[in-house]
């Protein structure tokens, strides 16, 4: 059954659709003038890539504001990662368009604890904990995008960002029926560690992305730690949503 | 907890802390620019000085010469038919240029591109040194006139000068090519070149290089007015645009990346380093050494011909193929030696060595086939340098 979402994700959903859609506006400046005002966007080597990576980030949010207005307390796991990605994002494209960051970044910052918030601090650790591993490759994800909007040339930014976005993507898979999908995602990110070996992370990450997303397709996510409870009250502002069983890794 | 439980713990754990591992790295990969290195605002002068035909690219040119620890110690005032070249006080580096000759050595270097720029541009320069004896601080001015443009193989290379600080090859410099350079001091009154190129000259001269070094780490003043032009971090260099990198310290990829990643070294780490650099890379590599003579090395004059000289000698290193690097530590301990009423021990050394009645060191540099390029360094842009 669908329910009606709570109003602090209608909050969260409305703070995160302005956010992105200043966040679309902030990446089309960074393409367009942002040579020209670098003491506004961060004086970047890469505008037009970083405006466009900010732009595309940025869009990612608006879906995410989509799917909290949508959402229903079945789907908690979601409104989990939807809370991290904008965390994610506004940390990123905190790096990419300099001061001209910083109204949408607070406005998605609040989005996210604003959904952490609806979805209560128990859902919250019992769905990292239960996909630690996965949590893991996603966050290696987020710091290769950190490195890649640091690189030069474009191609180099272009193998990297394409890297972070594969170990997030393959965060969200793994599983331990997708062990082929989720490999052929952290491959991805051998281009990027081929072209910068010398600078040491990079491949270091790549073969520790191997690493846990092999063991992320074999350990079978641990059962939450929250207590099934009762359905709560999703009508009740501000109240906590417990989680219910969640499948094998979170879906 | 059973024993596959808590293997797993560990094994989670374990991850987590390499995961955190990573990312401290990746945020210094991020923020000492290790990905990008020399790019950026402060590195757009090396390919922009070509773009303004006008007087005014003649200093885009000026700025990208070899100067005392990156310290661009000018400022210049550009009309239509003349560019007047002053020192920058305020960018001196104290104790280590006890007598300011390295100071007026970088602005003779500036001088020297300018000149091949106005030249590139159809104006032909005409330089006057020191042309107000009521201003020290006004070391040339270069007038200009309508001339056919003469480009010459040194302008070109202007762009592809970096001082080389990296291992050489053990290859020889051939002694022609050596030859070659002591024709370009045609048209500079009073300096000249001293080869050090046999097995017996090198080695005597970088024993007293090693010493000097020594002595500049040991003098707290000189060694603290060194480490104060180390640019360790790429917030420094964006935003001061100036002073001695890590890229341009002439280490491989992989050290520097990893230099780039630790924490930024203390002083004494970096006065270890460099004497380690200098006894096994620099003079442990050096093909030859060359030492730019005059006959007074505290005349003015002499130490902007000086930098003519060198600069020319640079460019035209660069053009052979061939990597050069200042190695002054021994006039450095010369002139802080004078400055103190020390007993002259480095001057008296020198002077037996270059064994040239009458000739004193200048400036020294060694020069070689490089095992691999020279990196950029930063610059402040013409708009920063003008006025
Ligand atoms: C007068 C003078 C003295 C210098 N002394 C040294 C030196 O003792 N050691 C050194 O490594 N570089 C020395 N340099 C090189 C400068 O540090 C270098 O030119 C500056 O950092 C800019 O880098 P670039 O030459 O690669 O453009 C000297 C340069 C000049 C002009």
């Amino acid at each position: 059954m669908t329910r009606v979402p709570p109003k602090l994700l209608i909050l969260a959903g409305r703070l995160a659709a302005i956010g992105g859609s200043l966040g679309i506006v902030t990446g089309i400046a960074q393409a367009t003038i942002g040579s020209r005002i670098p003491e506004w966007s961060g004086n970047k080597d890469q505008p037009v890539a970083l405006g466009l990576l900010t732009i595309a980030l940025s869009a990612t949010t608006l879906a995410a504001a989509q799917a909290l207005r949508r959402s229903t307390a079945s789907r908690d796991s979601v409104m989990v990662r939807v809370s991290v990605w904008l965390a994610v994002v506004a940390a990123v494209c905190s790096t990419t368009v300099g001061r001209l960051w910083v109204i949408p970044g607070l406005l998605l910052i609040t989005a996210a604890g604003t959904t952490l918030a609806a979805c209560g601090w128990d859902q919250f650790r019992s769905e990292v904990t239960s996909n630690w591993l996965r949590s893991l490759l996603g966050i290696l994800g987020a710091f290769e995008l950190l490195m890649a909007v640091s690189a030069a040339p474009t191609a180099t930014i272009a193998a990297g960002l394409v890297a972070g976005a594969a170990l997030i993507a393959a965060a969200v898979l793994a599983g331990p029926d997708r062990g082929l999908i989720v490999s052929g995602l952290v491959a991805v990110t051998l281009p990027f560690a081929f072209v910068t070996w010398w600078a040491i992370i990079p491949p270091l990450l790549s073969i520790i992305a191997f690493a846990i997303g092999i063991a992320a397709t074999r350990v079978p996510a641990t059962r939450s730690a929250v207590p099934n409870v009762a359905p709560p009250d999703l009508h009740s502002p501000g109240h906590t949503q417990r989680s219910r069983r969640s499948a094998p890794n979170g879906r | 907890m059973t024993r596959r439980t808590m293997l797993h713990h560990i094994g989670v754990g374990a991850a987590t802390v390499v995961v955190a591992g990573v990312g401290a790295g990746s945020y210094r990969v991020f923020d000492n620019g290790v990905l990008d290195a020399g790019h950026g605002t402060a590195y757009d002068p090396w390919t922009n000085w070509r773009d303004d035909a006008t007087s005014l690219g003649t200093v885009a040119a000026a700025i990208l010469a070899a100067n005392p620890h990156n310290t661009q110690p000018w400022t210049f005032h550009v009309t239509d038919d003349r560019v007047e070249l002053f020192t920058d006080p305020a960018r001196r580096t104290g104790a280590l240029d006890a007598l300011d000759r390295e100071h007026h050595v970088g602005l003779g270097c500036a001088l020297q591109n300018l000149v091949l720029a106005a030249a590139a541009r159809g104006l032909q320069p005409s330089v006057t040194l020191l042309p107000d004896a009521s201003d020290p601080t006004h070391v040339a001015t270069v007038s200009f006139a309508e001339a056919p443009m003469v480009v010459s193989d040194l302008h070109d290379a202007i762009d592809r000068r970096h001082s080389n600080r990296g291992p050489y090859t053990d290859e020889i410099v051939a002694a022609d090519v050596l030859a070659t350079f002591d024709s370009l001091v045609a048209g500079l009154d009073g300096v000249g070149i001293r080869w050090f190129a046999t097995p017996a000259e090198r080695a005597g001269l970088g024993a007293m290089i090693i010493e000097a070094t020594r002595a500049i780490i040991d003098d707290e003043e000189q060694s603290t007015e060194s480490f104060a032009w180390i640019r360790s971090s790429r917030d420094d260099t964006d935003t001061q645009m100036d002073g001695l990198t890590l890229d341009a310290q002439g280490l491989s990829p992989l050290v520097l990346a990893a230099a780039k990643i630790l924490p930024a070294s203390t002083r004494s780490a970096g006065d270890s380093f460099w004497l380690d650099q200098t006894r096994t890379v620099h003079t442990a590599t050096a093909a030859a050494y060359g030492i730019v003579t005059v006959a007074d090395p505290d005349d003015r004059a002499a130490q902007l011909d000086g930098g003519r000289l060198l600069q020319r000698i640079h460019l035209a290193a660069t053009v052979a193929g061939l990597g050069l690097q200042y190695m002054n530590q021994i006039t450095e301990r010369i002139d802080r030696d004078a400055q103190l009423g020390n007993p002259s021990t480095f001057a008296a050394a020198m002077d037996a060595l270059i064994d040239r009645p009458g000739r004193h060191a200048l400036s020294t540099f060694r020069i070689g086939h490089p095992v691999r390029a020279g990196r950029l360094s930063p610059r402040r842009p013409v708009s920063k340098v003008t006025r």
